[in-house]
């Protein structure tokens, strides 16, 4: 017959871990005196913290200090973005960013072209909106959907075409997002398109004309639910 | 038994070497990385499954950490920000790539293959040993797989782990219990050589 106690059954992981003080020990331990299913199921449990005490550990064979070490000193020159404190386990976040914001990440954004500029790693003039990954995918195998066909997409790999309407940088993590829209005057279906690693991957213009190409995704939370291509892997400006 | 306790750092001595990493001492980044180094490579090893894969994740979320010192304002712990973003970053490379693991049963074979007349040696009965438990746990959904690494592995309390996941201290123990129970049935025909 199984045990109702509930609340006594959920300590057993934490007294095998020893992590319950000494009243709540004696109660589980009293309990287990008294009930065969609970007892099977210490018994179990215990069986599988011995297995789960031998999982092993390793260490890289590779240790990248040296690679880290030199992408610090090629970003010395560039302006760092600002985090804040803990960043929670991926979910979405309020899009919403306010006038003054969106002028000063699109300032960012010019400045970290112009260091890609100053770099050599972007002539003045060439728009480089590819990451480094594009060069390796086969964009064939992207499928093109509208923005507002999205929530019938069932494939993983997109492209969208659509205006840039905004533009921002996430100050959890860093990363750059920016929304796509049918038509850049007024709301409509728009996709949220999430740029994960910045310093590769040139985000476009407030306003431009782009395609985008990335995975599909749907980032449903309490205080928002939108679609989104996340991570975006290339971008082709259509038209700036 | 394979199980590594996991030093506790003094707080006063981790928050000097933070704030001397925002003051660009690079010394004392390192002093970070080398603490966290393992930590965060083991994180990524078993929610990736690849050695390789880890290795490059481990230089993608120190260049995050790096990046985000100068917000990082001790309200919470070191290790739980920094785990965080080790986190984030394998469910990003998850998502990128869409990688699947192989399943245990996949990798054990069945009963022709095994060869009476060929007994392994120490050596390599350890390094299955290691294979089996490493496939056990990969096998795991990722909500009780992430339990179980940053509890066996990582060796963080149950707070700790509750705060790392952003959830109470209860969904953590009943994920453990549902865990260890079924890493017992995965285990069980295997328990002569664990």
């Amino acid at each position: 017959m199984r045990c109702w106690r509930v609340n006594l059954r959920q300590k057993f992981s934490l007294y095998l871990n020893g992590e319950l003080s000494q009243s709540e020990v004696k109660r589980v331990e009293d309990h287990l005196l008294d009930c065969a299913s609970c007892r099977a199921r210490f018994a179990q449990l215990r069986s599988g913290h011995r297995m789960a005490q031998q999982i092993p550990r390793f260490t890289p064979e590779r240790d990248p200090w040296a690679s880290i070490e030199a992408s610090l000193n090629a970003e010395t020159n560039t302006e760092p973005t600002p985090m804040s404190e803990p960043p929670p386990i991926v979910r979405g976040r309020r899009f919403a960013i306010k006038p003054g914001f969106a002028l000063a990440v699109i300032g960012v954004v010019a400045l970290i072209a112009a260091s890609l500029i100053a770099s050599g790693k972007l002539a003045p003039g060439q728009e480089r909106t590819g990451s480094l990954i594009a060069d390796a995918l086969d964009l064939s195998e992207f499928r093109t959907v509208k923005i507002a066909d999205m929530e019938r997409n069932r494939q993983p790999h997109v492209v969208a075409e659509g205006y840039v309407s905004e533009v921002r940088v996430n100050g959890e993590d860093g990363d750059l997002s920016f929304k796509l829209v049918d038509d850049p005057r007024g709301a409509g279906p728009f996709i949220i398109c999430e740029i994960i690693d910045p310093i590769k991957l040139t985000p476009p213009s407030v306003g431009s004309l782009v395609r985008v190409y990335g995975v599909s995704r749907y980032d449903g939370q309490v205080d928002h639910n939108w679609y989104e291509v996340h991570p975006v892997l290339n971008i082709e400006v259509m038209r700036r | 038994m394979l199980m590594s306790i996991r030093e506790k750092q003094p707080d006063s001595d981790e928050r000097e070497l933070v704030d001397a990493a925002r003051r660009e001492d690079r010394g004392a980044f390192k002093a970070l990385y080398d603490r966290y180094r393992d930590r965060v490579y083991n994180l990524a090893f078993y929610w990736l499954g690849e050695a390789l894969w880890a290795e490059d994740v481990l230089q993608i979320v120190f260049m995050k950490v790096y990046r985000g010192l100068p917000g990082f304002r001790h309200e919470a712990s070191l290790s739980t920000w920094i785990y965080r973003i080790a986190l984030n970053e394998c469910q990003n490379q998850l998502q990128r790539r869409g990688a699947k693991h192989v399943p245990l049963d996949a990798i054990l074979g069945s009963d022709e293959e095994f060869d009476p007349g060929m007994l392994p040696d120490a050596e390599q009965v350890d390094r299955e040993r290691r294979h089996i438990l490493r496939n056990a746990v990969m096998d795991l959904s990722p909500k009780l797989r992430g339990v179980v690494v940053l509890k066996y592995v990582e060796g963080l309390s149950y707070d700790e782990i509750a705060q790392v996941l952003e959830c109470a201290p209860g969904t953590v123990a009943s994920r453990l219990n549902r865990a260890l129970a079924e890493l017992e049935t995965r285990l069980h025909p295997l328990r002569r050589i664990l």
